[in-house]
């Protein structure tokens, strides 16, 4: 401590190390940039060449991003010999018990989850953990899985997935990653179907791709409809059936309860 | 003092975590695993050594009102190199330690040393000085570590000698089980070391 502590003195010195110090960081940071940088996209690839069956493309250059809930999820389309083998997606939960979630799901192109590999997560160690794959097999039961049929939920909320034991909001968590990436995954492979048909608007065939996209969502309430005018079409087609007699006596009956119930409420 | 016990002092006598109580932040936080435990420990033995030796050679160009925000910029650079380094290279342990490794700058050892060690001793001794706290520090969590992964999770630096289906008692992974173990090991550390001291 030689250095007499005048304001000059203080200003210089401190200023030359922060100089000094910040001139190295920044070198280092050049340095390091790009391996760095190669680690992050080799991880990426290692998740999505587990999570994808034998593909010839570079998924992680062909990546579609959509925003969902203020972030972005990643699609990763792998392909063989130009047809589509599947699709990786980056997607992720927030709702983790120690916050963000986020993994690497593998469907199929009919929509089948092929894989699942844990990107990155806060859960508590042992616990939580085990939704990765090297910690329990509760990752393995989506393998397989169509969402369509399977649903992504927890049992304790009426959904198909066994919760880790004493980790449900892990679990939950992980369902709702997965439900998000392939309700996404839906959208995405709905729009480019679109995009696909009003681009060859001339082109006659109206059933475009081979690609067997599965029934997305939105799809099924308009089913429903059609079988609902079908019956009333036949109605009144046919004069005298017993089944206006029956939906008579239904509408009376619901009336009936309808009563009893506003009678209840009044009481 | 002899060099020799410049590097064994910190094992035992002056041990920083069972002796002088300092960095009890990443002690209890990175110790989950032994691997972890370690990596934290070489991590700051790293910037440890590396602060003492910079700021012994300055020592005599920094006035004394300044020294304190100085040590933080040159402690504070060497953690950034770090975690530079362990991002590019060791990905997975970057991402497992977390947020300890910025907080390696306020671990108080590093600054205690460069307080009360390298602002008074020459560039060699400073070294010296860094590399046996740091030694005693990395011991110290690594013992930590083991103790917390074979009762927590039933293995050995990764390596499980538990039967498949068994897991271990998981209050030692988690936050209480680090004070309990801590607890345990300082008592068992000063009944063996009472003589040595």
């Amino acid at each position: 401590m030689a250095m007499e502590s005048s304001l000059k003195n203080m200003v210089i010195v401190l200023g030359s190390i922060t100089l000094v110090a910040s001139a190295a960081v920044g070198g280092i940071y050049r340095l390091t940039k790009e391996p760095i940088e190669a680690a992050q996209i080799k991880k990426v690839n290692d998740a999505i060449a587990q999570v994808m069956p034998e593909f010839d493309n570079t998924p992680s250059e062909e990546a579609i991003e959509k925003e969902a809930d203020g972030e972005t999820v990643k699609i990763y389309p792998a392909t063989k010999e130009g047809q589509p083998v599947g699709y990786a997606i980056e997607t992720f939960s927030k709702n983790g018990f120690g916050g963000k979630i986020s993994l690497m799901v593998g469907f199929l192109p009919d929509g089948t989850i092929k894989d699942i590999s844990v990107i990155s997560h806060n859960e508590t160690p042992g616990l939580g953990d085990k939704i990765q794959k090297s910690k329990s097999d509760f990752a393995v039961q989506f393998e397989g899985k169509n969402p369509e049929s399977f649903k992504l939920a927890v049992k304790k909320d009426g959904g198909d997935v066994d919760a880790i034991t004493a980790s449900t909001i892990s679990s939950r968590a992980f369902a709702d990653a997965v439900a998000r990436g392939y309700n996404i995954l839906q959208a995405v492979l709905k729009d480019t179907e679109v995009e696909a048909t009003s681009g060859a608007t001339a082109a006659p065939a109206p059933a475009p791709e081979p690609e067997p996209v599965p029934v997305p969502e939105p799809r099924q309430p308009e089913k429903e409809e059609e079988f609902e005018f079908d019956p009333n079409a036949v109605k009144g087609a046919l004069p005298y059936d017993a089944t206006a007699g029956a939906t008579a006596s239904a509408e009376n009956s619901t009336a009936d309860t309808l009563n009893g119930d506003t009678q209840k409420g009044g009481e | 003092m002899t060099k020799l016990q410049l590097i064994t002092k910190g094992l035992v006598k002056e041990n920083p975590t069972f002796v002088l109580m300092l960095g009890m932040c990443p002690t209890l936080g990175t110790t989950t695993s032994a691997i972890n435990g370690m990596s934290m420990g070489i991590a700051t033995m790293f910037v440890l050594i590396m602060s003492n030796i910079v700021v012994s050679l300055v020592k005599n160009v920094i006035p004394g009102k300044v020294r304190i925000p100085s040590f933080i910029v040159i402690i504070a650079s060497f953690v950034t190199v770090v975690q530079l380094v362990m991002q590019a290279y060791v990905p997975d342990l970057y991402n497992t330690l977390g947020v300890f490794i910025p907080l390696i700058v306020v671990n108080c050892i590093i600054l205690g040393r460069a307080e009360a060690f390298a602002s008074k001793h020459g560039p060699f001794a400073s070294m010296l000085d860094g590399l046996g706290i740091g030694l005693g520090f990395t011991c110290s969590l690594t013992l930590l570590g083991i103790v917390r992964e074979v009762l927590g999770s039933g293995s050995v630096f990764g390596a499980k000698f538990l039967p498949a289906g068994m897991d271990g008692m998981l209050v030692f992974v988690l936050a209480p089980g680090a004070f309990i173990a801590l607890g345990y090991l300082l008592v068992l550390f000063n009944k063996f070391t009472a003589k040595l001291r």
